[in-house]
Parts: structure tokens; C-alpha cells; sequence
């Protein structure tokens, strides 16, 4: 029913982020795992989860390229579950948002809302649910502009993959639940390995020009709400 | 297991890969996969490897490799945690001629997607003495006990050392039959020559180590890198004086750290060589002093790795 897609780019991850991701949550579910390649991982870790899948790839595109292989992978493997949880431990070390930002944004794994989540997922005008602080919407009406220094990439992506959201908010962070459905629609179309092959190399950011990695942070969130869904938070 | 036989690689058709790959003693070895032509072929393999986690592969491209319509479905394997790589280089098998112009798809593919350019390594037949730790050395069939025979002793007498070998294995019970021979093999070479495997299992910890620390520095130094680039952000707020200490300070953390793990690496470097020197002698002096226990081996009671090979040549060929 629910495949967890978990990226991992610090080692240290294996004590501080896998345990967020209990037994008891993952249940008779399957959990991906990307890991970085160039960072030294204790893979024994997992072998705490019976269904566990565990691929390596280079660093491209931060966690949006290890959250592409992990779609191409899901793609091929035909994964017939109807939600996706995306996951990262990727974090900002010149931001102050650290702990804060991961205790939020993994309150949606947590096995005490797991109910709460899935109510509101089964509603049929919800295909995307992440933690409320982390719901956020770029596009100001009066300027008819993203505001963000990625508005250019946004519109040349929007336009280019004909990604037509009701509203423009996202899930900040790219850590949230989404229905499978329109994402596999998509990506059946557009190569999820073509794409990553467009994100920029290393650990990239985007403070002075606009990034195609993260404006597919963006478009990530958009391609799940389907042309006429709605964004939830939970928090 | 002997840690002489991690150079073994097992060569498997995509067919033999489905039956063998939920049996966990395959996890021991280093499949040498050979890529079908057939795009669903493949696509089972993938699916099989993906959820069976655990086994150590490589792709051996066939001579005709050049009728493969696309790389996506094959570079999907080089995502699988047990793919063998070179740093950061895939490493593929060939047999035949290289095709060029699928190789060149492959160096682009890799180029994107951030990989180094991936290694090709050449197989060539056992028996032509045309041997190179550059190449894969195919053993086939009717050799096989031929070179299950002398593979041991030619190894330990750092003869095949650093080679690496695929020897072909068509189906499950040809699998159990080699499994069970090298279990035994190994059982047996532990009680005659303790101290040889006990030199090559610490060789062989070594060097997983040292792969290890060589990762570590790696991560490191782009992570000092990362810190560099972050500082240059938080310069914009923070006084000039202030960022460039918490710049050097950071620098100067991770780089001892790297420097530490580097003086490792090299520490582990030389630990391997005296050990690697260790095993030589260990053998000249074997040769030397054992006239009378291989005179004893040989004529009066017949080699154990020769009754051994026998024993279980009806199993393997």
C-alpha cells in the first residue's frame, strides 16, 4: 500500500534518521533507500527491515537525483502502491532550521499519525500531505511571478513537462506523502533517469542563480497534485 | 570462507541468476552476469537483484553487444548497492571485441549521471598463459578441474595472486556441487596451513579497511569543500575576521581528520605489503623444509588437493 523512498547523503544518518523509520510504521510496507556513493555507510543497519530495497548512486542534484533513481527504480520494479512517502536527511549546515526542521518534517512517519495521515489521504481531493510549516506557495498574483530566484527554470520546466497545478504550493523540504498515481502517470512519459541527468552536480545550491534541482523540488510536489488536487498539512 | 577465493568470480547466464539468486551462499561470491539481448530478460534480472539484496555483481557484455537497443536498462544495475565499482567507475566485463559505439552510449551515460568514465575489462580464456590482473580469465568447462587442482597452491605461492577468474556455473546443482567443494577445500587448507589463511584473512580484513578509510577521505574532503562553499554564504552576514576563523577552523578539523585517515591508509598500505612479504616467505620456506613431508604427501599417501579435486569432479563438471 505505501512505499517509503529514503535518500541518504550523511553517514551518521544510519543513527539519527533511520530510526525514525520504525518497524511498527512500515508495517508489510517496502522501504527504498538511496544512498550516496561517495559516503561510508554501515548498510548492516539495515538489516533490521525485512523489505528493504538498497541502491547507491552518485552525488547529483542533492535529493532530488537519489529520489529520481529511486522512481526509475519503482518504475521498473511496476511498485503497485498507492502512496509514496519521499524522505531525505539531506540538510543546510549554513541554515540554523537542523533539528527543528527534521523533527517536523518526520512527524509524518511517525506510527502516532500514521491514522490521522491516511484519513486525510483517502480524501479525493488530497493527493499531497506534509507537515504544515513546510507548506509553501511562491507565486504572487500581482507580479504574475514565482518569487524565488528559480522563476526562470520554473516557467522553462513548467512549460517544457506541461506541469499545470490548481495552486502552486509545494512541500517544502521534499519530505512528504503523495499519491502514486499521478506520479507514475508522469514519469512513465519523462525518463525519471533523463531528468536527473539535467540536475546539477555536487552539493549545489541556489543562492545566486536558479538550479534545476531545485526547482524540480517544486515541480516534484506539483506532478503529485495532479492538475486540480490539494496540498494537506499535518502539525 | 578462504578469502583465496574472492577472486573467483561465478559466471551466470540471466537464467541461472534467476534460479540461484534466493540462495543466500551465492551472496559469498561475485556474480558475472552476462547481459541478454533480450530487453525483458534483463528486466527480470533487475527485479530479482533489486529485491533479493546482498549479491556482488558485475555485467559481462556479449561480442555482440552492439545490438542492445538502449543503456538504460543495463546502467539501471550500476544503481544496485552490490554493484562492483572502481571509485567511482562501474566496472563491465566483455568478451569478444569491444563495441565501440555502444561503450561510447555507456561513457556519456556515465558522464551525466555523474559517474567516472566506467572500467572495461577484458575476458580471455585459461590456458593460453596470457594472463594480466588487467583481465577477467574465463576457465571454462573442461578445464575447470584443471584449475580447481592448482588454483590454491598457485595463489598462496603469489603466483595467481591478484588474478581474477569467472568460472561458469549453468544451473543450481552446479552450484551446490562448487559451493560444497570450496567449503571443504577451505575446511581442509585451514588444518594444513594455518598460518597461510590466517595471513590472507587478515590481508583481505586489511584491505576492506583500508577500502573503507580510502571512502572516508574521499566523503571528507568534499565535505571540506561543502564547508568552504557555505562559509562563503554566512560571509555575507558574518564580520570578515569572524568568517575567515570559523573557515580555518573548519578547514583545519576536517583536514586533520583527513590526514589522520591518509597516514592510516598508508600505514594499511604497508601492513598489507609485509604481509603480502610475510606469505611468500612463508611459502619459500614451506617448499624448503617440507622435502620430506611432500615426498611423504606424494608418494606414500597421494596429495589431499589432488583426492579433493577429484573427489569433487563428478559434482562440478
Amino acid at each position: 500500500m505505501i512505499s517509503i523512498l529514503l535518500h541518504l547523503y550523511y553517514p551518521e544518518s544510519i543513527k539519527t534518521v533511520l530510526p525514525q523509520i520504525t518497524k511498527d510504521f512500515l508495517g508489510e510496507d517496502r522501504l527504498y533507500v538511496n544512498l550516496v556513493n561517495s559516503a561510508p555507510f554501515d548498510e548492516k543497519a539495515f538489516e533490521v527491515y525485512d523489505n528493504v530495497t538498497i541502491l547507491k548512486s552518485s552525488n547529483v542534484g542533492k535529493d532530488i537525483g537519489g529520489k529520481l533513481v529511486l522512481i526509475d527504480s519503482l518504475m521498473q520494479l511496476k511498485d503497485e502502491s498507492k502512496y509514496w512517502i519521499f524522505l531525505h536527511d539531506k540538510h543546510s549546515p549554513h541554515t540554523t532550521t537542523g533539528k527543528f526542521w527534521r523533527d517536523s518534517l518526520f512527524s509524518i512517519v511517525d506510527v502516532r499519525n500514521k491514522e490521522l495521515i491516511l484519513d486525510y489521504m483517502e480524501r479525493i481531493d488530497t493527493n499531497v500531505l506534509t507537515h504544515k510549516n513546510f507548506i509553501m506557495n511562491e507565486w504572487r498574483e500581482s507580479s504574475q511571478r514565482f518569487q524565488t530566484i528559480n522563476h526562470d527554470k520554473l516557467v522553462e520546466l513548467t512549460t517544457k513537462y506541461d506541469v499545470r497545478p490548481r495552486t502552486y504550493e509545494f512541500a517544502a523540504g521534499t519530505m512528504f506523502w503523495a499519491k502514486s498515481e499521478a506520479l507514475k502517470r508522469f514519469f512513465s512519459k519523462n525518463h525519471p533517469l533523463d531528468i536527473r541527468a539535467t540536475l546539477e552536480k555536487g552539493n549545489v545550491l541556489d543562492h545566486h542563480q536558479g538550479t534545476n534541482a531545485h526547482s524540480w523540488e517544486r515541480l516534484l510536489s506539483w506532478i503529485a497534485l495532479d492538475n486540480t488536487k490539494r496540498i494537506a498539512g499535518i502539525g | 570462507m578462504d578469502k583465496t577465493f574472492k577472486n573467483i568470480f561465478v559466471g551466470v547466464s540471466p537464467d541461472t541468476t534467476l534460479e540461484l539468486i534466493e540462495n543466500n551462499d551465492i551472496n559469498k561470491f561475485t556474480l558475472a552476469i552476462t547481459v541478454p539481448l533480450e530487453v525483458e530478460q534483463l528486466e527480470r534480472v533487475y527485479k530479482k537483484l533489486a529485491v533479493n539484496r546482498g549479491s556482488k555483481m558485475i555485467l559481462v557484455l556479449p561480442s555482440d553487444c552492439g545490438a542492445l537497443s538502449e543503456v538504460a536498462n543495463l546502467t539501471r544495475f550500476f544503481f544496485l548497492s552490490g554493484y562492483c565499482f572502481i571509485n567511482n567507475s562501474p566496472i563491465l566485463a566483455f568478451t569478444g571485441t569491444k563495441c565501440l559505439q555502444f561503450c561510447e552510449l555507456l561513457v556519456d551515460w556515465c558522464l551525466n549521471q555523474g559517474y567516472d568514465n566506467p572500467v572495461f575489462i577484458e575476458v580471455s580464456n585459461f590456458g593460453n598463459n596470457n594472463y594480466s590482473e588487467e583481465k577477467l580469465i574465463n576457465v571454462p568447462h573442461h578445464l575447470q578441474d584443471e584449475f580447481l587442482l592448482t588454483f590454491h597452491e598457485r595463489t598462496i605461492s603469489m603466483e595467481w595472486f591478484s588474478y581474477k577468474f569467472i568460472l561458469q556455473i549453468n544451473n543450481k546443482k552446479e552450484f551446490y556441487s562448487f559451493n560444497n567443494f570450496i567449503e571443504n577445500f577451505s575446511t581442509s587448507l585451514l588444518k594444513e596451513y594455518p598460518g597461510v589463511l590466517s595471513i590472507l584473512n587478515k590481508i583481505g580484513k586489511l584491505e576492506d579497511q583500508l577500502h573503507l578509510f580510502e571512502t572516508v577521505v574521499r566523503f571528507q574532503e568534499i565535505e571540506i569543500k561543502n564547508h568552504i562553499l557555505y562559509n562563503n554564504l554566512i560571509r555575507g552576514v558574518v564580520p570578515v575576521n569572524q568568517t575567515v576563523t570559523l573557515q580555518q577552523s573548519l578547514a583545519v578539523n576536517s583536514s586533520n581528520e583527513v590526514e589522520k585517515l591518509k597516514n592510516d591508509c598508508n600505514r594499511l598500505f604497508l601492513e598489507i605489503g609485509n604481509l603480502r612479504n610475510d606469505l611468500a616467505w612463508y611459502r619459500r620456506t614451506y617448499e624448503e623444509r617440507s622435502i620430506l613431508g611432500v615426498v611423504k604427501d606424494k608418494v606414500l599417501s597421494g596429495t589431499p588437493l589432488k583426492n579433493f579435486v577429484q573427489k569433487g569432479k563428478s559434482k562440478i563438471l
